[in-house]
């Protein structure tokens, strides 16, 4: 045992001798609590010429943490396309910024974040799923900006009653309720799907927002200049929570250790974090009135250590800590606890110290930190240096002392490629016995049913800016600024039925997919985010599913080329490993993708909802035969698994063309993706609208119309990308030559009204039975 | 003529402030945020208050009852009592009632469901509009379209005294539905027996332009994006009844 303060930092500081077999190495790692291999434990030596102190192995073991490094993915990454005239922060800092357009002379950003909190979730669902919201609200916040939507893909075991899985669902999202709401963040877009690989290993991904005026954009490192200025920690008070939580994020999980990772969950405080909201706004006016030049920078993985190390060296220079400067919560902690707890609600100025004095009576004053949350203030910790070293310093002497760009250059693993795996068994002809029965069990299934009992957990209003609240359309919408018409649109997709049959086919879709549901409201798509979910990258097939991902998000990106020849970019993203059971199946490949859209005039949206009666129903691209990862394969529950419906790109791109033009153009009512559960789906959802309550039906044309070379099953329940627009009928012969004038595929569906579904020569199905089914499913689950 | 001067009160933990202060501005009234750390006293120079929505001081023991006790809202009270206007605005309404400007009623967590419900609503203007400062320069029987955003918004109470507030028309605004929350009465806004006070559980102000209704309100197409929707009226009458 260690006993007394100045034990400890002889404790931290104490060299660790790095020697031996690898055998010798593992033991050691295990017993120091050390995520290293024998072979990167050896390679710190290597680069520092010398064994490292205790705190500095547990700085390298954190900043080369699959987590901080992305040491896996960084080399696949790579081929993902970044720029675009619409980028105005790309990779590489807390979150990326799209242009999102002028007002009043004023050009403002979007600013774009995306994280994963699956490992904590899991764990314990509420503060794991909360503490992954307040992470990224951070990140965005860092940007100088004003954080103004979230939104949330998550991925759970099937919602069998009384299980687990259930337990993790309905916790996951109490979590992201509680701490949404209370920081007054609308969710304003998310999808949740249940697959069995997730059982063990749920998805809890967060996407969040931000407003900035590009003048105002702060960056995450030191400005140039930046020699002396002080490092102002401001938030909660540093405890040992989430101590070593990176590496926490890059472990399996197993029954066993899931309970002894729990000290690795970090607590979240939306209480506290809503008051640093508001007083980091109020210091963003100051510095833009004084036109200072400063950094910011959340603190996430690796705590103090993490945060100070990156901002400095980003800039160029150096930094000295000053650990018993921190506001601790309590006394005792290790002066390496200090400098790596990931402690929440904490952020990392980079300011003049002539900036000093006014940035702390703002927060600790005007806000009253202090007495807002115990011990949380803004307190100096640390200067910016000249020399290139990282300097931690405790009780008068230093337990981290290192050139800094040792401790933040990059590293990378390689790992095996397996092979391409086989193309699954495809499913042969499906025969509809009773296509209305089919239509309502759809409609039932997990996937397709309205989220209405989960989005009303969820604040999707506050803030006043709301134009789409979740739910209601493809994609959720917001204004830019109350006053003005300028709004962007936000949407989440990732179908872990298709990344079961293909990794690379699945992302390209994602990509593909959250590009309509932009469009399906009227918005331009103008940039991505992704955040890539996959398994234990040391297994060779997992490995190859990640590769194939990003290939897939990289060729479906660079093909959509609606608004630059260049394609869409990626601003921002995330990457998620080692997402597997302790009985070691990985999670189906899940590659999230985020599309951020533009709109000029908010007045114009359109959401799902038929609103005449009388309009045309088109649908927009081809119907196709593959019926692989779809929810009709699922309810049958077909052994044979493929082919997933290929991807036509320049359909694709015409249809989203013809889709935004028309919806400005005010002739497209209504509007709804074709995805989960396929055309018959998409149809019903429309008449139902986000409530379950609409009141206007659809009548279809038989299937032999307007998909004659397929059997019914295919035209109507398979998901080959596309839309359903509703026109007014005085509008069709405009809609029909601007469709001809883009090369869309666009043939006429049927006609909304009557008060029920119906597909001529097939079935008439009431809209009360459609609305039972689809919107009970998971009220329970939910309740 | 200068505009009336609002104060909108923020605590820690309020969470719409802005777009409370936006509406006000909007409907022609000179409203301010006015932080937890500034002087009580300097709130005397309002000629109306708004205690906007959130979770101030985190709801501890309950919704509102922190904020209740701070002193900036014993200077609510006692301008109130001498006729100046209060709203109270979910959160704020929570304050409102927890701090006694409403009498005997008491504002519960939501049943059956038990948790956060955020919904869009129809609420209607259900008491003769004169009754209330706040809805004076409306039509009766007005239908406005509100977000309902809260766990704790049902209004209870004894029957006797849910009677007495019928008779009385203090139940200002009533959810035109059956109320989402369990309230009794399906009340949505309550107002005292001056009718300077209001607390309203549903946020007007969060869909107080016609962008934030296209979505749920069709006929909002065709106005102008940017411009204050019908569910703004509360803060026009607000501001005739201060003029």
């Amino acid at each position: 045992m260690i006993a007394g303060g100045m034990d400890l930092v002889a404790h931290a500081a104490a060299p660790l001798p790095l020697e031996g077999s690898d055998d010798d190495l593992k033991r050691l790692a295990t017993s120091e609590a050390l995520a290293l291999t024998p072979s990167e434990l050896r390679a710190i030596v290597q680069r520092l010429g010398r064994n490292p102190t205790r705190a500095e192995a547990h700085a390298f073991a954190i900043q080369w943490s699959e987590h901080c490094s992305y040491k896996s993915s960084r080399a696949l990454l790579s081929a993902l396309p970044t720029t675009s005239d619409d980028v105005l922060v790309g990779v590489g800092e807390d979150a990326g910024i799209l242009r999102a357009g002028i007002i009043d002379g004023v050009e403002y950003g979007i600013v774009v974040a995306h994280e994963s909190h699956n490992h904590p979730s899991q764990v314990v669902p509420f503060e794991g799923a909360a503490t992954g919201v307040g992470g990224i609200l951070r990140d965005v916040l860092c940007m100088g900006a004003k954080v103004v939507a979230s939104a949330d893909p998550l991925r759970f075991g099937p919602p069998v009653t009384g299980s687990h899985a259930a337990y993790v669902a309905a916790g996951s999202v109490d979590g992201i309720a509680a701490y949404g709401n209370a920081v007054g963040v609308p969710n304003l877009a998310g999808d949740v799907y249940f697959h069995p690989s997730f059982r063990d290993n749920c998805l809890v991904n967060v996407v969040a927002l931000g407003i900035v005026q590009r003048d105002r954009i702060i960056h995450s490192r030191v400005p140039p200049g930046g020699e002396g200025y002080d490092l102002v920690l401001v938030g909660k008070a540093t405890d040992a929570s989430g101590f070593g939580g990176a590496a926490f994020a890059s472990l399996a999980l197993d029954a066993a250790q899931a309970q002894a990772n729990k000290s690795a969950v970090q607590v979240p405080d939306p209480f506290l974090k809503n008051v640093i909201m508001r007083a980091s706004y109020a210091v963003f006016d100051l510095i833009a009135q004084r036109r200072l030049e400063v950094g910011f920078k959340d603190l996430g993985a690796g705590g103090i250590m993490g945060s100070s190390s990156e901002i400095s060296s980003a800039g160029g220079f150096g930094a000295v800590i000053d650990v018993d400067a921190v506001p601790v919560a309590v006394e005792g902690l290790s002066p390496f606890v200090i400098s790596m707890a990931e402690t929440q609600e904490r952020m990392l100025w980079a300011v003049p110290p002539s900036f000093t004095p006014d940035l702390l009576a703002i927060y600790n004053e005007r806000f009253t930190l202090p007495e807002v949350s115990s011990r949380a203030s803004a307190a100096v910790i640390g200067k910016v240096t000249r020399d290139a070293r990282y300097v931690v310093r405790a009780g008068g002497r230093a337990v981290i002392d290192l050139p800094i760009d040792v401790l933040t250059k990059p590293v990378r693993a390689t790992w095996q490629l397996a092979p391409s795996p086989k193309p699954p068994r495809p499913i042969g002809a499906v025969e509809l016995n009773d296509p209305k029965q089919m239509l309502l069990r759809v409609l039932s299934h997990p996937d397709v049913c309205s989220r209405r009992p989960l989005i009303e957990h969820y604040d999707t209003v506050v803030r006043g800016a709301t134009a789409i609240p979740s739910g209601y359309a493809d994609a959720g919408v917001f204004v830019v600024k109350r006053g003005a018409t300028l709004a962007v649109a936000i949407s989440v997709d990732g179908n872990p039925r298709y990344g079961a049959v293909s990794a690379k086919l699945a992302a390209a879709h994602a990509v593909v997919e959250a590009a309509r549901n932009v469009a399906a409201v009227g918005a331009m798509p103008i940039g991505l985010t992704d955040c890539l979910n996959y398994g234990n990258p040391e297994d060779p097939v997992a490995y190859r599913e990640l590769a194939d991902g990003v290939e897939g998000l990289a060729e479906a990106a660079r093909a959509l080329t609606i608004i630059s020849a260049s394609g869409l970019p990626f601003v921002t993203g995330n990457v998620s490993l080692y997402n597997h059971s302790a009985t070691g199946s990985a999670i189906a490949p899940s590659a999230i993708v985020g599309c951020i859209g533009r709109i000029d005039d908010v007045g114009r949206v359109v959401t799902m909802q038929l609103l005449e009666q009388d309009n045309i129903l088109y649908v927009l691209g081809a119907r196709r035969p593959e019926l692989g990862g779809s929810v009709l394969a699922d309810v049958l529950q077909l052994t044979a698994a493929g082919p997933l419906p290929p991807i036509d790109y320049a359909e694709t791109n015409a249809t989203i063309k013809l889709i935004i033009e028309e919806i400005r153009a005010g002739r497209v009512t209504a509007a709804h993706d074709i995805s989960d559960g396929g055309l018959l789906a998409c149809v019903a959802e429309m008449c139902l609208g986000g409530e379950g309550k609409g009141r206007i039906g659809a009548t279809l044309q038989s299937p032999k119309v307007w998909a004659p070379d397929l059997a019914p099953s295919a035209a109507l329940f398979g998901e080959a990308g596309g839309f359903v627009v509703a026109v007014s009928q005085p509008s069709a012969p405009d809609f029909e030559r601007s469709a001809a004038q883009f090369g869309a595929h666009a043939l006429r569906l049927g006609t909304a009204g009557s008060a029920s579904l119906q597909v001529e020569g097939l079935f008439e199905a009431g809209l009360d039975e459609c609305a039972r089914a689809w919107m009970q499913p998971l009220q329970e689950l939910f309740a | 003529m200068s505009q009336p001067r609002v104060a909108v009160l923020v605590f820690p933990g309020t969470n719409s402030e802005e777009e409370t202060v936006d509406a006000c501005r909007d409907a022609g009234m000179d409203a301010r945020p006015i932080l937890w750390s500034e002087p009580p006293a300097d709130l005397r120079s309002y000629q109306a208050y708004v205690i906007p929505g959130g979770f101030a001081y985190e709801d501890r023991v309950r919704a509102g009852a922190i904020a209740a006790k701070s002193k900036s809202v014993d200077v609510v009270r006692e301008e109130a009592a001498r006729g100046k206007f209060v709203l109270g605005l979910c959160n704020g309404a929570q304050v409102v009632a927890e701090v006694g400007l409403l009498g005997d009623i008491a504002i519960a967590r939501n049943l059956p469901s038990g948790h956060f419900q955020c919904r869009i609503v129809d609420i209607q203007l259900s008491s003769p509009p004169k009754c209330c400062v706040f809805t004076a320069a409306m039509a009766p029987g007005t239908v406005l379209k509100m977000a309902m955003a809260h766990g704790e918004g049902r209004f209870t109470g004894t029957p006797a005294l849910f009677d007495r507030l019928e008779r009385e028309g203090r139940i200002a605004f009533r959810f035109k539905d059956r109320a989402p929350n369990g309230a009794m009465h399906d009340a949505a806004g309550i107002t005292n027996d001056r009718g300077n006070v209001l607390a309203l559980m549903p946020h007007p102000e969060r869909v107080a332009w016609n962008f934030n209704l296209t979505f749920a309100r069709p006929p909002s197409r065709r106005e102008d994006p940017r411009s204050p929707s019908h569910s703004h009226e509360i803060f026009r009458s607000m501001a005739a009844s201060l003029a």
